[in-house]
């Protein structure tokens, strides 16, 4: 199983993801912004991050970029959690360094699907 | 594995309401012609968190609802619009709606919201408006090949894949493409013939690696080209049905999402907000609070220093001698120590800045001076003042009402503010300050200020003042607060229908708090709130009357004295009377009201406890003062019902119950009436 | 809380009814004496038994209200249920008990004690060994008044404790003393 960091500013799209990851079997890692993401990530190394890209103090796509340049972050899967609205938003995260995403509203079992598609 | 998902609503609910609060915010402090760009970043922040979590929490209609807000945002947020009255307006009523959806969810309760069509049109007219450049989604740029995808199914697939050279920087491995790819059907896998860069460039991070892939599978190309999804911006990838001759490929770059979407994309898991029985919940949920992690880790801290002192005294208690007496009196005094921090602690929890309600009728005196065509402006102060919870929701109405009737009331139309040599703009401040043990709130307006002489007409019509007495000003204010007493010379829309200021009162004193106010003429009121930090617990004085205990709240006592010797005087054919300083007080004979027998039968002996409650005074006739000490407050109604003339109970160091006494409904049962009493001092007054 | 709830002790969860051994069809009745009279209340509403203790009076309210006690941190009220009942009033005596008893209405249930002049025993009784209330029980009294039970010459008025608790304070229950068990 493996260490998963969640973030989200929302409270309970927040404690859902973590709630299924943990269903799973999973160790999960939270975090309200991407700064407390970053810092919890060079505390704790993760196997997985999945990321809302709407946040305040530091976004998505600024965690992205920032794991990206963190030496033990470099391969990580990154998953950005986004809306079908954000196409825009998707390429830029990709082009930040996003493994890919997960389109909202999603349910708990295609999350753990898309969780498969990334974690060995 | 299934879960369920209702038990992340109320958090949503929670959060979205006080998102919807953050929104309406914002739109009120915001000038239209120069919004800085982080408001922007935070009222899309908000309504995309609404519009997100009520999509996956099954509520269709609210995110189909935030949609059209967000995307209005959206708009403003990437420069393709501007800000204008009309917007704000428009989004504020679309908060609106969306926190009365919201609340419905919460209470299950399924009554159509009449606003919302209507909002629906103006948002929509707006989203369709030319205000905004239209928004052409721009073709990916076009160096790479777009996935090429045959739309009918078939046998197999062959699937040429060539990714981007930067996909494992992404944490993408071709590996687990194929694995996922495997799930499908039978998966062969052949490794394009490649020319290796020499080893002086080779990058261990670069790909440069290609494949032929033929999937044995009945499965539909969107299926496949799901597969790739992330991957295919980057990569060359073709996709072709592998019995077919060589594909007539589609090379519209459309055709992935599209087919994606046809093909299982993740759908909406909602349930018809119908199916959810409207039941009667309009009590609601038991409230939660959200707590800063900072008070909970304190509170655990003196958990973990209490535990300490337990494990010392069961020490000490399993083989105690006397020697050891100095350590137990230690543990005792650490254990007292613990818990008085743990209450404290405990109650802090409750806590809340008035910044919470204050902000609130930040939307009101907006409106109120749309309606009115009067200019207001709110002026907050001491935000960051904390108060039980509990207390601030009860408080919201009456400071409601206070504010309408400062802007109704109060404030002048512009032009006679100018005439007056006052700024055209009025004011409004609520502060929130500590003092002892107590909060104070204040409302404060710069208006025309109450008209005596009006009031005094009033009171007289209404019988309240007989047209000889000359009551001083601050009796005669204090008029206001009679029930049934209104100066609104007309019945205007926002306030003055008569249910004014003594359910204002009313309401303060169910808080176990009082009201003042002042006035000066021409220069404003002044509304001055004195509430308990808290329901759970008061400063208690310990009286003593026969063999019982009972608690005053020491925010009522005046003071306390030695009954002077001699029969008291009776006036007012029932009560008995005690000057004090110049003033006549009525007494309470608590042990006749109670019908506990005193130690003491007459006067002598005994204490006079002066209180005050609800703006009269009174001294309470009790046989013995004890101690101060804060109390608890356990109410009796949970399990027996409300008793007249008592707030609660609490219990004491012995285990023992003793009663609260509750002084204004004290006073009420005695007979004791505030304008009674006010006349006989003012007629003293005037006969001196 | 559903109307079954108070049906089974709360320790006793539905799906532990269901699943364990069949339901006995009887219920247990705990027995006590007021005056000469033995009267029984259901089992299911017995919180706890507490030897007696000293209230504080309430003020203001009727003579049958013996006042609350700190009952581990709440505030519960005694109701002397011989006065309640009309009947005369005793001094305490050391069979004396408070049967903490919760009633429940609606979503909401609350905790009082009666006190009784001492306690008898337990008695699981059939529906068929209860007797209704019959023409000779007054119809004021009916309501308070689940059935009457004869056991080894003894007779037992059972009582609805939830309708008494309930009843308004200001409603005269002296009628119960005319409810004869023959």
């Amino acid at each position: 199983m493996a260490t998963i960091l969640a973030v989200d500013d929302t409270a309970s799209m927040r404690q859902m993801v973590a709630y299924t990851l943990r269903s799973a079997g999973h160790e999960v890692i939270e975090a309200v912004d991407g700064q407390e993401a970053l810092d919890k990530a060079r505390e704790t190394p993760v196997d997985l991050v999945l990321s809302d890209v709407n946040m305040p103090v530091m976004d998505g796509i600024a965690l992205v970029r920032a794991l990206r340049e963190l030496v033990q972050y470099r391969f990580t899967p990154i998953l950005m959690l986004t809306t079908e609205s954000d196409s825009e938003k998707k390429q830029e995260g990709r082009q930040a360094g996003a493994t890919g995403w997960l389109v909202k509203p999603f349910n708990p079992e295609q999350l753990l699907a898309i969780i498969k598609k990334v974690i060995d | 594995m299934a879960i369920d998902l209702t038990q992340f609503h109320p958090v949503f609910f929670e959060e979205s309401l006080e998102g919807l609060e953050a929104m309406e915010a914002a739109l009120l402090a915001l000038d239209p012609d120069a919004v800085d760009q982080a408001t922007i970043n935070e009222l899309f922040r908000a309504a995309h968190s609404i519009k997100g979590g009520s999509g996956t929490f099954g509520f269709a209609a609210v995110a189909d609802f935030t949609h059209g807000v967000e995307t209005l945002l959206e708009q403003v947020r990437s420069g393709k619009r501007r800000f204008s009255v009309a917007l704000v307006e428009v989004l504020l009523q679309a908060v609106d709606c969306t926190r009365q959806m919201i609340r419905q969810l919460q209470r299950k309760n399924t009554a159509p919201i009449p606003e919302l069509a209507t909002t629906r049109q103006r948002l929509d007219a707006l989203l369709a408006s030319a205000d905004v450049a239209v928004v052409t989604p721009e073709p990916a740029p076009g160096e790479r090949q777009p996935p090429s995808v045959t739309p009918a199914a078939c046998a197999g697939w062959q699937i040429e894949f060539v990714p981007g050279p930067t996909i494992l920087r992404t944490g993408n491995d071709p590996l687990r493409l194929f694995r996922e790819l495997a799930t499908l059907g039978d998966l062969k896998v052949k490794l394009n013939p490649v020319e290796l860069p020499s080893i002086k460039t080779f990058d261990p991070e670069s790909l440069c690696l290609g494949w032929t892939l033929t999937l044995d599978s009945p499965c539909d190309a969107a299926q496949v080209a799901e597969v790739f999804d992330w991957v295919a911006q980057e990569s060359h990838l073709r996709i072709t049905p592998r019995t077919a001759s060589p594909a007539q490929s589609a090379t519209d770059s459309d055709a992935t999402p599209d087919l994606a979407a046809a093909a299982g994309k993740p759908e909406q898991t909602e349930k018809p907000e119908k199916a959810e029985k409207a039941e009667k919940a309009e009590k609601g949920e038991p409230g939660s609070i959200r707590v800063g992690i900072r008070k909970v880790d304190d509170f655990v801290d003196m958990v973990g220093e209490l535990a300490i002192t337990q494990s010392m005294l069961c020490e000490l208690g399993n083989d105690f001698t006397l020697d050891k007496l100095p350590r137990l009196l230690q543990g005792l005094e650490s254990l007292a120590q613990n818990t008085r921090e743990l209450q404290a602690a405990a109650l802090a929890m409750r806590m809340l800045p008035m910044g919470f309600v204050f902000n609130r009728f930040t939307r009101l005196v907006h409106d109120l001076g749309q309606t009115t065509g009067k200019k207001v402006r709110l002026n907050l102060l001491g935000e960051g003042t904390e108060l039980d919870k509990l207390v601030m929701e009860k408080i919201n109405d009456p400071l409601g009402h206070l504010i309408r009737n400062a802007i109704d009331h109060g404030i002048e139309q512009p032009q006679v503010r100018r005439q007056a040599g006052k700024p055209e703009t009025g004011t409004v401040t609520l502060n929130a300050f500590h003092q002892g043990g107590n909060i104070i709130i204040q409302v404060q307006d710069d208006g025309v200020g109450l008209d005596c002489e009006k009031i005094r007409t009033k009171a007289i019509e209404r019988g309240l003042l007989a047209a000889s007495d000359s009551p001083g000003q601050g009796q005669l204010i204090d008029l206001i607060f009679h029930p049934g007493f209104s100066t609104a010379a007309q019945v205007s829309d926002i306030s003055g229908r008569g249910v004014g200021m003594d359910v204002v009162r009313c309401n303060i004193q169910a808080l176990n708090g009082s009201v003042d106010v002042s006035s000066v003429a021409g220069q404003g009121v002044t509304f001055s709130i004195r509430l308990p930090l808290t329901l759970a617990m008061l400063e208690g004085q310990l009286v003593r009357l026969g063999s019982q205990v009972f608690v005053l709240p020491l925010m009522s006592v005046v003071e306390s004295l030695r009954a002077v010797s001699g029969p008291l005087r009776r006036v007012a054919g029932d009560f008995d009377v005690v000057s004090i300083a110049g003033e006549y007080v009525p007494v309470v004979r608590l042990c006749e009201l109670f019908q506990i027998a005193p130690d003491s039968q007459g006067v002598v002996d005994t204490v006079l406890v002066v209180v005050e409650g609800d703006n009269v005074k009174a001294a309470i006739l009790v046989d013995d003062v004890l101690t101060q000490q804060p109390v608890v407050i356990k109410s009796l109604e949970a399990h027996y019902r409300k008793v007249e003339g008592i707030g609660g109970a609490t219990i004491l160091g012995d285990g023992s119950v003793a009663l609260i006494l509750d002084v204004a409904g004290l006073l009420q049962l005695a007979g004791i009436r505030r304008d009674l009493f006010s006349r006989i001092n003012a007629n003293k007054e005037h006969a001196a | 809380m559903n109307s079954r709830m108070h049906k089974y002790p709360p320790s006793i969860r539905d799906e532990e009814v269901i699943a364990g051994p069949p339901v006995k069809e009887g219920r247990s009745w705990l027995g006590f004496f007021l005056q000469d009279q033995e009267y029984g209340v259901e089992v299911v509403c017995v919180e706890e038994i507490r030897c007696w203790e000293p209230a504080t009076p309430i003020p203001r309210t009727p003579d049958f209200i013996a006042g609350v006690i700190n009952l581990r941190g709440t505030i519960v009220p005694l109701i002397n249920l011989r006065r309640r009942l009309g009947l005369p009033g005793i001094d305490r005596k050391p069979e004396t008990a408070l049967v903490l008893v919760r009633t429940v209405a609606g979503d909401s249930h609350k905790i009082q004690g009666i006190i009784v002049d001492s306690l008898s025993e337990v008695y699981e009784l059939t529906p068929a060994e209860i007797r209704p209330v019959s023409d000779t029980t007054p119809p004021e009294a009916c309501g308070f008044v689940e059935g009457f039970v004869s056991i080894g010459g003894r007779s037992l008025i059972l009582l609805d404790v939830n309708a008494i608790l309930r009843a308004d304070e200001q409603c005269d229950l002296s009628v119960l003393q005319r409810v004869v068990t023959e």
